[in-house]
């Protein structure tokens, strides 16, 4: 739920095809040759994470950039990462079920059990160039709940809580996950066992910077 | 005799499946056969199957048993009979085909007595064995040969078989034995105070006699409802009439039970909580079985939480130096397991064959175990032992979103007292509803 820049394209060669495209073939993940390549980019461009939760679903040592050769990924022996790949408006994956601009990487119970083919509002859309976190959403680091900014008029406040909902943000197991994971974190810095700058946070980053900003009061 | 280890080549689901019954390095135990053991999974695992797999191998195996030898630790390294082929090790270790598989169980002990050697009353004999299926309550009055599941010697018994007047007639027989010398007792005291010209120190003494006799003599009837029986029966506003008044044929027929204030519950009328409690118990209050495998498929059906919570431990307090087996879905029943006892089966995804989940980190010692059942809440067993992914009903997420909007709206300084006030009741509400935590410090502040 971070924002998401996409513009950096290691795989030149899906992305050529995909612009060149007059029409989508029809989607198919297990037989379109550059299905790696879109997804390997996608995890680099989120570092690893899962686009909505923010779960860790990829390890660094697959998604960088060594990983390409002449615009291709070339899939170690030994790969293994988590997750799909999501077609954010579910409308377009008929059409346009190859564009770079609809897809993310997702947890695959976000993905199948929540979010499934449910409309989507394009505001919490974490790619667009004015997404801004930290002006769309709140965070209660009590119950380790996202919400959208009661500062925001009612009608974007529904529009964003609908889109959390539907992205699996609070839900379980995630929603525990995380209060776990940050609790330690946050205790391991309070009891002065890591500092902010050194901790290392490999999931729920997001949610990471809103606690430290209540924590530091600003 | 206890089961150390079962291993299964390949049974349907099963295939090179292996399990360790010991405890784990670092325990007291370590190496010895686990007391008991809890299997849990998702439906069609192959729990109810690892039962029966493990019954019938006792049952198998008390059949060459009892053909064989007189010990299973006299026997020579192999042997087969009837289609049942045995290998004996140091550590008695067992295998046995039958039906058309191999499943092997590594077991513990002395081995097995024949059937000879013992009584064929079946309050005396000590089982191997003992299975309660999932559904031997539904059975109960309706099987006409009592004996159909149970081999002559009384070593193994399907519980599926074995109906309530039969088990309450063994009871009972011990219960009429006691009345008998009951009466016999209070008949003396009754003939001395009959005698012309008594003298009180006589009857004093002859009432002390009584006393002492009741004192040596307990009352079957009373033990069983004070020791057992009433502890779980109260929590029904039940309890066993301990009375042994023999007014008329039906109270020779069966256990008495009567409301807390005293109204007969006849067993037609009885819950089939109550049932599976009656009729669990009284066998192994009955037989008091000695290092035998207990096998219970399901032991939370038709029982409330509180007493899913004394089940497990009451079953261990009414048998000795048993081997227990469950079967269950019940986090409360897994919650009486240390992590070494509960055994949890999962699908592989990619071949479909079922494997054991488990909870420790590279060696198998106590300290590496990750996930403790004792130590964890109820929602917690549920979402960390039993997978299950929420700890709710999806609408609680919404309601949740709801009261973190809400607490961050009554933090805001330029809102009026009258919608402060608005806000907080409904605020109020929703988090009763909720069982939403309302902490008035953060301790991150």
């Amino acid at each position: 739920m971070r924002k998401i820049n996409k513009t950096t394209i290691l795989s030149t060669a899906y992305k050529n095809w995909e612009e060149a495209l007059v029409a989508h073939p029809e989607y198919d993940s297990s037989k379109n040759k550059y299905y790696y390549d879109v997804v390997m980019n996608l995890f680099h461009c989120q570092q690893g994470l899962c686009a909505y939760t923010e779960q860790l679903l990829c390890t660094p040592d697959f998604y960088e950039a060594n990983n390409w050769v002449n615009g291709k990924y070339q899939k170690p022996v030994n790969w293994s990462v988590k997750g799909q790949l999501e077609h954010f408006d579910a409308t377009k994956k008929q059409k346009q079920g190859w564009l770079w601009d609809n897809f993310f990487m997702a947890d695959t119970d976000v993905n199948t059990k929540i979010k499934r083919n449910n409309s989507v509002h394009e505001i919490l859309k974490f790619d667009r160039p004015d997404y801004d976190e930290f002006q769309l959403l709140e965070y209660n680091s009590n119950e380790h709940i996202f919400i959208a900014n009661t500062e925001l008029d009612e009608s974007d406040q529904e529009k964003i809580n609908e889109m959390l909902f539907i992205l699996g943000v609070n839900h379980e197991p995630v929603r525990t996950v995380r209060a776990e994971y940050l609790e330690m974190k946050l205790r391991s810095i309070l009891l002065e066992l890591d500092t902010w700058e050194d901790v290392k946070i490999n999931q729920f980053p997001t949610a990471f910077e809103f606690c430290k900003r209540e924590i530091m009061n600003y | 005799m206890k089961v150390k280890e079962l291993y299964i080549k390949d049974y349907h689901q099963f295939e090179d499946f292996r399990l360790d019954l010991t405890y784990p390095e670092g325990h007291p135990k370590a190496g010895q056969p686990l007391d008991k053991v809890c299997f849990i999974g998702q439906s069609g695992t192959g729990k109810t199957s690892l039962l029966n797999i493990m019954s019938r191998y006792f049952y198998n195996l008390h059949f060459f048993n009892r053909m064989a030898a007189t010990r299973l630790s006299d026997m020579r390294d192999d042997t087969t009979v009837d289609g049942i082929s045995m290998k004996f090790q140091g550590a008695k270790h067992i295998e046995s085909s039958y039906i058309d598989n191999y499943i092997s169980l590594a077991l513990d002990g002395e081995g097995i007595f024949i059937a000879n050697a013992l009584s064929n009353e079946f309050h005396r004999c000590n089982p191997v064995a003992l299975f309660f299926p999932v559904d031997f309550t539904n059975n109960v009055g309706t099987l006409k040969d009592v004996e159909l599941y149970r081999d002559e010697e009384n070593l193994f018994l399907f519980f599926s078989g074995l109906n309530y007047g039969f088990i309450w007639q063994k009871i009972n027989e011990q219960i009429v034995q006691y009345r008998e010398q009951q009466i016999e007792q209070s008949l003396a005291v009754s003939e001395v105070t009959k005698k012309i010209g008594v003298k009180s120190e006589e009857i004093l003494e002859a009432a002390k006699k009584y006393q002492e006799w009741e004192q040596q003599n307990i009352n079957p009837l009373k033990d069983l409802a004070d020791t057992f029986l009433d502890r779980i029966l109260n929590k029904f506003n039940l309890r066993v009439n301990p009375e042994l008044d023999f007014k008329k044929i039906e109270d020779v027929k069966a256990i008495k039970i009567e409301t807390l204030d005293g109204h007969e519950v006849l067993y037609d009328f009885q819950s089939t909580g109550t049932r599976q409690v009656l009729l669990s118990m009284l066998p192994l209050y009955t037989l008091k079985p000695n290092r035998t495998a207990i096998f219970f498929d399901e032991p939370e059906r038709s029982l409330y939480p509180d007493i899913q919570k004394e089940i497990v431990d009451i079953y261990t307090s009414l048998t000795t130096d048993c081997q227990f087996f469950y079967a269950t879905h019940s986090p409360i029943i897994a919650s009486s397991f240390e992590p070494w006892e509960i055994v949890e089966l999962k699908f592989n995804p990619k071949t479909g064959k079922v494997y054991q989940e488990l909870y420790y980190e590279g060696e198998r010692h106590v300290d590496n175990y990750t996930i403790n059942p004792q130590y964890l809440r109820w929602d917690d067993i549920l979402q960390r032992v039993f997978d299950l992914d929420s700890e709710g009903n999806e609408k609680r997420v919404k309601a949740l979103m709801k009261l973190a909007t809400l607490e961050s709206k009554l933090k805001k300084k330029d809102i009026t007292s009258e919608e402060k006030e608005k806000l907080w009741n409904e605020y109020l509400k929703l988090s009763k509803l909720t069982g939403w935590t309302t902490r008035m410090t953060n301790e991150k502040n």
